[in-house]
């Protein structure tokens, strides 16, 4: 994937379409660049753990392939830094959030979370630290929750009319609008309904953070049968179950065409990843998928 | 059928699960079947995409208990719009409308209602026990909205909970735009330097925005309770079930686990479990597709060797389902629905769909 000089990748999608997966094939593709690389997941509970069956995945970031390193941003460990940073003394930190009643309140109160989480993302880009990482690839959450965080910011910004938060956030929209360092990764699935939330995703990335976006289609199913073969073997075939496998799998392509010509369509140039049928978790896996994110896939190739 | 049974003894049905594993589809199909056993079934979801519509083939789900066309009893469906139904509430709980509208115009209102943690989910049940309690259906089917896991769903609400109680609000009650002396000194020490701190980060504005809309909803604190109670019963009702519905393969597993575990600890019912996708029709049959016996022919052996491939892929996870499945209680129902390969978001799919049920 050509990132050039792009710090920061959101890589987001419809639930379920391999997002995490895709986003570690990235970072993995970046690192075999040379660049060192920064894999962030959100969230409380680490799907990097058990992918890479490895242990210790926490906030801070820690080398679990080389030059990739993974962190696990949670939401309390990204406000409690954030607020230190703003009130400079750790110490009232604690005072504020052992308190009670106002532990209830920003947990439950909206944006304070994400802007902590993109503030964290954006601050080597707003040069408030100077990042030892060349690129950090997020794994977002899926599509709504995703432009809910992306959407904080600006909301935040309405929220307060002034003070040192509404200055904080304007700053996080302004980087995340930024084509130049922020990169998005849309993963779709051949199938009906996560591309539509794909086509929809898009369209609202351009409109609202002026993104520039690549698409990566997953999972796509390959019997590896060409249609010469497919109608030699229709006539060819007699045993009726046979019959029906072969029928299933020309009924799944056909489908999965008609999805993939209509994606093709609306973008020219994507990336594509073939369904794997084996048992593969982790570097196994990765290793099937990074080459493919080298170059574009084309609609000819299926 | 496999899930008439809960369809004909259940009130209320839940249809939880992660994201992408087609819940809105087999939520539509559930409330289909229903009204082909005759119920009056109303079919709710909560999804910006769209996704009910997409597979009831309707355009526009905005309304709320839209009639779907079906030969026997009577379909609603609808999608929920999160702001509408918040909205909604607020004229409810609101003694005058003037009283609604100034909440409604606060900022602090208008980014609770839509940004804020577990909205969606409050909104949902909400909503939920307003349809019950109007008695006008025989089952409600409701589609939670899309989670990273499935217990996000219920753990959310709480959240918003804490935030109506009464100790905050009477805390942000305090005349914090003034910042007097007198209500610092109400405070106890920890409280006012917390509260200090929040001013610094948010300016005094927004203090006073939060202060205005805590203010304004005071009153009804009480009534906002009462609800949240009257939901929880609502779950926790014998008449209400639980159905999980995950996809195939290991990690889908774990959560499933994890799910139903959960759900127990927190005195919900578990009612069903429904497996998506599981593996298509002839993955289970040892096919005579091996047998053909034509060494010579490229393409059958292509064939061949997909097939043997797809099969083992199957069968590893099939073996977990069934090791998951005779861990269940007997009384939750299980049931793996095959991958149809062909599209299911027609009223034609949903009923190829639905007798899978």
């Amino acid at each position: 994937m050509n990132l050039a000089q792009k710090k920061l990748i959101f890589v987001t999608g419809k639930g379920g379409v391999g997002k995490s997966v895709v986003a570690a094939s990235i970072a993995v593709e970046q690192a075999k660049l040379g660049k060192k690389v920064c894999l962030v997941e959100l969230g409380g509970q680490s799907f990097y753990e058990s992918f890479f069956e490895t242990r210790g995945i926490t906030y801070e970031p820690s080398e679990v392939i080389p030059l990739v390193h993974i962190s696990l941003l949670t939401p309390d460990e990204s406000l409690r830094e954030f607020v230190t940073h703003y009130l400079k003394i750790p110490k009232l930190y604690e005072i504020l959030f052992q308190n009670r009643i106002m532990k209830a309140f920003l947990s439950a109160a909206p944006a304070l979370s994400e802007i902590s989480i993109l503030g964290k993302l954006t601050s080597d880009i707003r040069e408030v630290i100077v990042s030892e990482y060349d690129v950090i690839v997020c794994d977002t959450y899926s599509t709504g929750h995703a432009l809910a965080l992306l959407r904080a910011p600006i909301g935040l910004s309405q929220t307060f009319k002034v003070g040192p938060l509404k200055d904080h956030a304007m700053g996080i929209h302004n980087v995340i609008c930024d084509p130049s360092k922020v990169h998005y990764v849309l993963v779709t699935i051949p199938e009906e309904l996560p591309l539509k939330e794909t086509l929809e995703m898009f369209d609202t990335l351009k409109k609202e953070f002026k993104a520039d976006v690549d698409v990566v289609c997953n999972l796509i199913y390959s019997s590896e049968l060409n249609s010469a073969e497919k109608t030699h073997l229709k006539t060819e075939l007699k045993e009726q179950d046979a019959v029906d496998f072969l029928e299933y799998v020309i009924q799944k392509e056909g489908a999965q065409h008609e999805h993939l010509k209509q994606l093709t369509n609306k973008f020219p140039q994507i990336y594509g990843i073939k369904h794997v049928f084996k048992d593969f978790r982790g570097q196994e896996l990765l290793d099937t998928i990074v080459p493919q994110l080298e170059r574009p896939w084309f609609l000819t190739n299926s | 059928m496999v899930f008439d049974k809960l369809l004909e003894e259940k009130k209320v049905l839940i249809c939880c699960g992660s994201g992408g594993v087609g819940k809105t589809s087999l939520s539509a199909a559930l409330g289909l079947r229903a009204a082909e056993l005759g119920k009056k079934v109303l079919v709710m979801t909560i999804d910006p995409a769209k996704r009910l519509a997409n597979a009831l083939g309707l355009e526009n789900l905005y309304e709320i208990e839209k009639r779907v066309p079906t030969q026997k009893g009577e379909l609603y469906a609808e999608m929920l719009d999160m702001k509408r139904t918040f909205d909604d509430f607020i004229y409810r709980l609101a003694p005058t409308p003037e009283a609604a509208q100034k909440v409604l115009a606060n900022i602090v209102y208008q980014q609770l209602s839509t940004a804020l943690n577990g909205s969606q989910e409050y909104t949902a049940l909400e909503r939920l026990l307003q349809a019950h309690t109007s008695g006008k259906f025989d089952l409600i089917i409701l589609d939670t909205p899309p989670t990273k896991h499935a217990m996000d769903f219920l753990n959310a609400p709480a959240k918003i909970h804490t935030l109506f109680q009464e100790s905050i609000m009477k805390w942000f009650l305090m005349p914090f735009s003034t910042l007097d002396k007198l209500s610092l000194g109400l405070m106890n020490r920890g409280t006012k330097a917390a509260f200090k701190m929040l001013e610094r980060l948010a300016g005094s504005e927004f203090i006073s925005t939060i202060s205005e809309f805590f203010s304004a909803i005071r009153d009804w604190q009480k009534t906002l309770r009462d609800r949240t109670a009257e939901v929880h019963r609502l779950l926790t009702n014998q008449g209400t079930g639980f159905v999980l519905i995950t996809g195939f393969n290991s990690v889908k597993i774990e959560e499933a686990r994890f799910f139903e575990n959960s759900l127990k600890k927190g005195g919900y019912q578990l009612s069903g479990i429904i497996v998506n996708r599981a593996f298509p029709l002839w993955a289970n049959a040892d096919s005579g597709i091996l047998k053909t016996d034509k060494t010579a022919d490229e393409a059958l052996n292509k064939l061949k060797k997909h097939y043997q491939e797809l099969k083992r892929y199957y069968q590893i996870h099939l073996q977990a389902y069934t090791a998951f499945e005779k861990e269940l209680r007997q009384n939750v129902l299980f049931l793996k629905i095959p991958d149809l390969s062909q599209d299911i978001n027609s009223i034609n799919g949903l009923k190829n769909l639905m007798e899978r049920l």
